[in-house]
């Protein structure tokens, strides 16, 4: 087994360039405003408009179930502290984006690598990989959630039992089923992984691969110091992506558990949701959709920060 | 001149007044006394109501097309939207429907804020009121006096059992010898936690699985609140005081006293006898568990009478008994503050959700056809049609309903028939009967609740340590919504308020 890649194209074609500064050059004169104005207060209307409402809203009282709505200044951002639903829900979303993404990570570069040795049918197997990221989280949710880890009628307990094996409380126990939603999760989304991963592999140079391997380096040595290293940009890529998705699940949580037993699989967009639409309390769900967004902007930069300082230190 | 403008005054007011009754949305109501069979040509009459349940009502619905010339479009909305869909609509005066199949809860909270059509006098009489027993009349269907709903379902938690097991000479030998005492369906919490005990594991059917004591409503977001109150009921409600949630002066709330503390501790331990995925049994995970044979003892609504007779999906017709919850011989009172004895188990039954009703919202673009579609529907010769008929949802509401021979005709034994109605009949008649919480905010108080009760069932707190955090949580909810109206919200969903 080798870890060298294979090597789709060099480079981008020129041509391409060329034709798009030729395309630039056919408009030239014409008032750039003209054309970027339209473009710019639809994007100001769709996104900014939403975002600074949202952001008003946090300072009322607004619910949708009563009539009347008071300014009430920073009491809902002082209720963000108080509240232990809330400290709970953010506990189980950093657990999931943790597991999940890592999970999802080991597994999809796994399967890139093994599907990258294979000679003929790659594209067979890279298509029924990518099945499962195109079926709807709810379904995913209650077909693996729902009907195969059903404690009492799933046939997951039902082989366990029947070769003499425990029997597991996978959506009924705090302690497992976090991990089921994880299973879950990692189901759907390993793919999205593996998708990224592949063509990472794929467009790494063959050069330093023949020179590790004149030199006599093992396939460990190779992936630990060559392939690993290069796909680091795609990596970085990947689960940023991931994570960000993965601190806003909501759909397989509301589907396989609805963030029970108790509260062990709360997360906070299911909590948001629960606020703002079965409670109907705008005010304080638009609050902490807004804290939530503040701990995914830190996360990010951090996350940044210290995966730029790792690939200046293998630089 | 000015003799000829005035002329026509009186024919411009009479054209005013007229437009201002029946302009569309105005919420004014003429009552319907037109009988006849075109009298609703061309109007168009939306129900919304829960998916599952609301389709049901398509049959009658066609009787009263073809009765009125109207049109009804049934609008199905998932059961766990329904309520904050209609009080979003009316929080944000956004049409909906015209008659809205909705429960009590949720009813409640229109008719405190004024957001329904009373029901008119005239229209009454096909509603057979007289046969509805008080507690729906006064607690399901009215506020302050004033009849705003329209009967349909009763709902009632209510204890079914396993017949067949319970009365097998062989377990009630075994039982005795286990627990000193025969074996005969549980009057107490006690009584049911021993016999729950002892079939736990125990495999009746024979098909090499062990089955389970009980199938309870424990799921958050489901009907933790009904499963856990039906229980508390018992323990927390003193039959000499009206209210049970929280003090009715201050809204103080109750949830955490020792009563509810005990009751939540009672209901862990009675977990372990029941199927291990119980916590996230919903309505119909509990009904299956029973009626698939699984479980000896349930706590449910009435509507596993017709479904365990329904052979399509019960494999114990003819196997099931009915009764009263059961209650507890310690009761706290709040009163002195003390826990008393009694000699006999302080039942409570609980009005959980408390039944479907219909109800007409001011925002009807079509009152007056809305309301004879409504109280068409809530007739009595309708109700006896959808209560016996499997999976409309509905459960018997009035004294006509609970008449055995009814249940007889649907399939029932006459012995289960005389049980089930009688089992009905003592909860509703029951002084001591709790009927469901239906004052504004009831969607925060239900969600903090099931939080606290689950966390505390899956082991995240104490019992103590959760209902003290959801008595806090609840002490928050009122004071943002407002201490004083709450307690005037709370007192006339009593019936207090004047007192």
């Amino acid at each position: 087994m080798t870890f060298v890649p294979r090597r789709q194209s060099d480079v981008a074609p020129r041509s391409a360039v060329s034709n798009g500064q030729r395309a630039g050059t056919a408009i030239k004169g014409a008032p750039a405003g003209f054309f970027l104005n339209p473009a710019a207060i639809l994007v100001l209307m769709l996104s900014l408009f939403p975002f600074l409402f949202s952001l008003g809203m946090t300072f009322t009282n607004w619910n949708l179930l009563y009539p009347g709505v008071d300014f009430r200044a920073l009491e809902n951002w002082r209720r963000l502290f108080d509240d232990e639903t809330l400290g709970r829900a953010v506990r189980n979303t950093v657990f999931f984006t943790t597991a999940a993404t890592i999970l999802e990570y080991v597994l999809g570069l796994m399967l890139a690598i093994l599907v990258l040795q294979i000679k003929r049918g790659q594209r067979f197997f890279r298509l029924i990989f990518l099945l499962p990221m195109m079926i709807s989280p709810a379904a995913v949710g209650y077909v693996i959630g729902r009907m195969l880890f059903s404690e009492t009628q799933g046939p997951i307990n039902n082989i366990l039992f029947r070769l003499g094996l425990p029997y597991v409380p996978w959506t009924s126990n705090p302690g497992v089923a976090p991990w089921t939603i994880v299973v879950a999760d990692v189901w759907q989304w390993t793919s999205f992984m593996f998708v990224l991963l592949l063509a990472g592999l794929q467009s790494l140079p063959g050069e330093p691969f023949e020179a590790a391997r004149v030199d006599g380096a093992s396939n460990w040595q190779i992936f630990t110091q060559i392939t690993f290293p290069l796909l680091v940009p795609v990596t970085v890529t990947a689960v940023l992506i991931r994570s960000l998705e993965l601190f806003k699940l909501i759909d397989l949580v509301r589907v396989i558990t609805a963030g029970g037993p108790g509260t062990a699989t709360q997360t906070v967009t299911l909590y948001v949701y629960d606020l703002a639409l079965t409670r109907g309390d705008m005010g304080y769900g638009a609050t902490v959709a807004y804290a939530l967004l503040i701990i995914v902007i830190l996360y990010a930069t951090f996350y940044l920060w210290l995966t730029r300082r790792a690939v200046e230190k293998v630089a | 001149m000015k003799i000829r403008k005035l002329r026509h005054v009186p024919a411009a007011i009479l054209l005013i007044v007229s437009l201002l009754l029946t302009a569309p949305g105005s919420g004014a109501f003429v009552g319907a006394q037109d009988d006849s069979a075109s009298r609703f040509e061309g109007v168009q009459v939306t129900v919304a109501g829960p998916a599952g349940q609301v389709e049901c009502i398509e049959t009658w619905a066609n009787q009263w097309e073809e009765e009125t010339g109207g049109q009804v479009n049934i609008n199905p909305i998932p059961f766990s939207d329904i309520d904050s869909k209609v009080l979003a609509a009316t929080g944000t005066d956004t049409f909906l429907a015209d008659v809205y199949y909705i429960g009590s809860q949720t009813a409640g909270q229109l008719m405190a804020g004024d957001h329904v059509i009373e029901v008119p006098e005239e229209l009454r009489d096909r509603l057979g009121l007289d046969q509805i027993p008080d507690i729906y009349n006064k607690y399901q269907l009215s506020w302050n006096d004033k009849l705003y709903g329209i009967p349909w379902d009763g709902d009632m938690l209510m204890l079914n059992y396993r017949q067949d097991l319970l009365s097998d000479p062989v377990y009630q030998e075994e039982f005795k010898a286990q627990y000193g005492y025969d074996l005969a369906p549980p009057e107490s919490w006690q009584q049911y936690a021993d016999i729950a005990a002892f079939f736990t594991g125990k495999d009746w059917d024979n098909d090499g699985a062990p089955n389970y004591g009980l199938a309870e409503l424990p799921m958050r977001r489901n009907h933790a609140w009904n499963g856990f109150l039906a229980r508390a009921a018992g323990y927390a409600k003193h039959p000499d005081d009206p209210a049970f949630f929280f003090d009715p002066e201050t809204m103080t709330p109750r949830i955490n006293n020792p009563g509810f503390v005990k009751a939540l501790e009672d209901w862990k331990t009675a977990l372990q006898w029941g199927p291990p995925d119980m916590l996230s049994f919903d309505w119909a995970g509990n009904a299956q568990a029973f009626v698939g044979g699984r479980a000896a003892l349930n706590i449910q609504w009435a509507d596993i009478g017709p479904m365990s007779i329904d052979p399509e999906t019960s494999v114990v017709a003819g196997k099931v008994g009915f009764g009263v919850t059961p209650g507890s011989t310690e009761v706290w009172n709040t009163a002195s503050g003390e826990w008393e004895t009694f000699d006999e188990p302080n039942k409570a039954p609980f009005a959980g959700f408390g039944g479907w009703i219909y109800v007409v919202p001011k925002l009807s673009e079509q009152p007056e056809a809305a309301m004879d579609l409504a109280t068409f529907l809530g007739s009595p010769g309708v109700r006896v049609e959808a209560v016996t008929t499997p999976g409309c949802g509905v459960n018997p509401n009035s004294t006509e309903l609970l008449d055995p021979s009814i249940w007889v005709d649907a399939g029932f034994s006459e012995e289960a028939a005389q049980e089930y109605t009688k089992a009905i009949q003592d909860s509703l008649a029951n002084p001591n009967v709790v009927f469901d919480l239906r004052i504004p905010g009831i969607p925060d108080y239900k969600d903090a609740l099931e939080i606290g009760v689950t966390k505390a069932l899956v082991g995240e707190a104490t019992a103590q340590e959760a209902l003290d955090e959801v008595a806090a949580e609840w002490e928050a909810i009122t004071d943002r919504l407002g201490r004083d109206q709450q307690v005037q919200y709370y007192r006339e969903s009593l019936g207090i308020a004047a007192e």
